[in-house]
């Protein structure tokens, strides 16, 4: 049996005012998995992803990060994931490699590998001649790039990320794409938000399929699809859900 | 242009205070912070009330009845000056809304009439709760006129733009000139200081001068010292000694400047925002600047650069250390025997102040707080705090040490010399410099944990969170209140009353200290 690095079981939120945004969904997504994570605008993605990146409390359910609960050791959780949000507002008072040396530290990462990850990030991002300017002067896409630099600093068992494709230029999205498939050869887990279904399609190996809070399709990218496109299965399972 | 102006500052006082987002929400809890908002706000205006109420009528029982128009128009525009300052041009350029602002079709001036407004209406309702108790007590204790009445409201109608405009104009200045550096938050913060620090020690310096006249003639007095403290409310004066024009030209002179202001500064608004934000020369990666340290120091440093990164955060956390830095420097040349001599107090039995600079100390560390607003201050990237393997308790601490260190190295200089003019025994020296270390201690903990009761992560400006957020006035209120009580005090009860709130600041520290380590953080 696979080993599963995320572990969501009955997990519901529901905001006040009475808003229920996610309700009951349940998946795992295992060591090796670049799980994409579709659905409609306020369909309860980021929710579930805010609650997972141990930042939202929830009414119900479990959440395990690689067999530890959230809710009781969530330091120990937050320690092996890396959470990206959708809009990264990152400090704009500091600049790019105090924020990377800020996110070193707290990981305790020590200098040697920060040094040599920051590096090779940063060329591969080509923001390296911007490091050392305020985040404030960033683009969105230099503000993105950043924020990935970030997150892998401390090579996570489990990476979060919310519409991570968005503002990336072609080159920085195919060297992006190619770091999730290194993480997850090494044995770790991509789980990431989208609706670039394209991207999905080509990148993942497994799809869940998020409506009005409810999951309504989840496993392996080729059961979920079959033989038709994955814009048309997530189209018809949205228009049959309804029904 | 007026309908688009008008416009405009009604969207930006549908978001003052967060009325609009009560009325409209369905999370009861957003009605009752705002109706805990709406009640300290009126038990903070009933206080102020009292204040003026009792302050106008020593003035009236003493025969100076009639100078109360002017000098309370001198005061509002003084605090308003003082507080403009402080806020410095932030309502006009580092709005988070400008990009959506500007690409409606509204013209600059409009925008700018907007900004201005709200910050106008902001004032006067200031101005109106001194200036028109302090009539209505005129009123009562003297007798009615029409002509007093109509003269004060007409006057403090226009009585906080002439201050306002003066203080736009001096912070406009110092960000236009900063904004081609690298460091120009950082610029302003210091430059911001230096006014704030240039504006005190010319009103000391003009209240010792207003005090070393013979007092032959008190309404010769009031009248030196509304004309020191706030010169154009001698045309208040002059309007009420029949002298008609005075007061065409006080509003007229206060309408022309702010006309003339929007007009110039429209020209040229665009340039300045976007020279403020304009990026920065590039600066390489440097290898030796990767370094690593502990969690906790990592943490600290980067409150310290958030602190030093905007020049409203800055000057309002600071206001009440500088002003400890201030009076400690001029105990330094002041002449402690005479002073208490003056005051017919033998200097043997100066003790008391001793205890007395206990309260100023508090009053002055309440009133500038950092922590109270440092949490919130994070906004919409708390999520990424959040989200980092580290207990809350550690973030909250973190976020509370620049409060504190600032805060301390002030006391400890202020304290140190106070016991030194007022030749202290060593008991007192250990007492005093112990008491400023818990104090300290104490406010800075208490700030965050205000701010994490009360957060408010949804401004637009710093200044939102800075000087209008329920910790804040808490602190402020709250330490004014500490403060003089246990400074009043300290004249019945000798130390008693220090020992007293030194005891309860320690327990409650211990408690918040506990109660940090079951906190959870959640956006």
């Amino acid at each position: 049996m696979e080993k599963s690095v995320l572990h969501i079981s009955h997990f519901s939120k529901t905001y006040p005012g009475g808003k229920r945004a996610v309700d009951d969904l349940s998946l795992d997504v295992c060591a090796g998995d670049i799980y994409g994570f579709i659905g409609q605008n306020g369909a309860g993605k980021t929710t579930t992803l805010r609650a997972v990146a141990g930042i939202l409390p929830y009414d119900s359910g479990e959440i395990l990060i690689d067999g530890h609960s959230l809710r009781e050791s969530p330091i120990l959780c937050k320690s092996m994931l890396a959470y990206i949000p959708d809009n990264p507002d990152l400090y704009d008072y500091l600049t790019g490699l105090q924020y990377l040396n800020f996110i070193g530290d707290i990981f305790d990462i020590p200098s040697s590998v920060r040094k040599e990850r920051i590096e090779k990030y940063a060329q591969l991002f080509h923001i390296m001649n911007e490091l050392g300017s305020l985040i404030g002067t960033y683009s969105h896409g230099m503000k993105q790039k950043l924020a990935v630099i970030s997150a892998l600093l401390h090579e996570p068992k489990l990476l979060l990320l919310d519409e991570p494709f968005v503002g990336l230029d072609p080159e920085a999205a195919f060297h992006l794409k190619q770091i999730f498939r290194d993480l997850c050869n090494a044995g770790n887990a991509i789980f990431f938000s989208t609706h670039v279904l394209d991207v999905a399609e080509k990148l993942c190996n497994k799809i869940a399929i998020i409506k009005g809070g409810k999951l309504v399709s989840c496993g392996d990218i080729d059961t979920v699809r079959g033989d038709e496109s994955l814009e048309s299965v997530f189209l018809e399972v949205l228009e049959n859900h309804e029904k | 242009m007026k309908n688009k102006c008008l416009l405009l500052t009604k969207i930006q006082l549908m978001s003052l205070l967060g009325f609009n987002k009560a009325k409209n929400s369905t999370d009861r809890t957003q009605k009752r912070k705002l109706a805990g908002f709406v009640a300290l706000w009126l038990f903070l205006g009933l206080i102020l009330l009292f204040y003026i109420v009792m302050i106008a009528g020593l003035f009236c029982s003493q025969g100076l009845g009639y100078h109360l128009p002017a000098l309370s128009i001198a005061l509002s525009a003084l605090v308003t000056l003082f507080f403009s300052l402080l806020h410095g041009c932030s309502s006009l350029f580092a709005m988070k809304d400008y990009d959506l602002i500007m690409s409606l079709p509204v013209s600059k001036r409009a925008v700018l009439a907007s900004r201005l407004l709200c910050d106008y209406l902001a004032n006067l309702a200031f101005t109106l709760a001194i200036t028109i108790p302090c009539i209505i007590v005129f009123f009562i204790m003297d007798h009615f006129s029409a002509a007093v009445l109509f003269v004060t409201l007409a006057a403090s109608l226009f009585a906080p733009v002439l201050p306002m405009m003066l203080a736009l104009i001096i912070s406009t200045i110092f960000a236009s000139f900063t904004a081609r550096f690298r460091y120009k938050n950082l610029l302003q913060s210091f430059l911001g200081i230096a006014a704030f620090v240039a504006f005190m020690v010319a009103n000391f310096s003009l209240s010792f001068s207003a005090n070393s006249e013979n007092a032959i003639d008190a309404n010769a007095i009031f009248r030196v010292l509304v004309g020191n403290i706030y010169p154009p409310a001698l045309l208040i004066e002059m309007t009420l000694d029949g002298e008609i024009w005075a007061i065409f030209l006080f509003v007229g002179a206060s309408a022309a400047i702010a006309a003339i202001f929007i007009l110039l500064l429209a020209r040229f608004y665009e340039k300045i925002h976007n020279a403020l934000a304009a990026k920065s020369a590039n600066v390489a990666y440097s290898a030796d600047k990767v370094r690593a340290s502990s969690a906790f120091k990592t943490l600290a440093k980067r409150e310290f650069k958030r602190l030093f990164s905007c020049p409203v955060y800055l000057l309002n956390g600071l206001s009440g250390t500088l002003l400890l830095l201030i009076a400690g420097v001029a105990l330094i040349f002041a002449d402690v025997q005479s002073l208490l001599t003056n005051l017919q107090i033998n200097f043997s039995q100066a003790k008391p102040f001793l205890y007395a600079g206990i309260g100023i100390a508090i009053f002055c560390i309440g009133s500038g707080c950092p922590s109270a607003s440092a949490l919130s201050l994070e906004g919409s990237s708390r999520d990424q705090l959040f989200a980092l393997p580290l207990s809350a308790r550690k973030i909250l601490l973190a976020k509370a040490f620049p409060t504190f260190s600032v805060n301390l190295g002030a006391c400890l200089f202020a304290g140190a010399i106070l016991c030194w003019k007022l030749q202290a025994t060593v008991f007192d020296w250990v007492f005093i410099l112990a008491s400023l270390i818990v104090c300290c201690s104490f406010f800075s903990l208490f700030g965050i944990f205000l701010n994490l009761k009360f957060p408010k992560y949804d401004w637009k400006n710093e200044t939102q969170v800075v000087k209008q957020s329920i910790p804040v006035m808490i602190l402020v209120f709250g330490s004014m209140v500490v403060g003089f009580g246990i400074a009043f005090l300290s004249f019945l009860i000798d130390f008693w009353i220090t020992l007293a709130f030194d005891a309860a600041f320690l327990l409650s520290m211990i408690a918040l200290l506990i109660y940090f380590k079951s906190v959870r953080l959640y956006v």
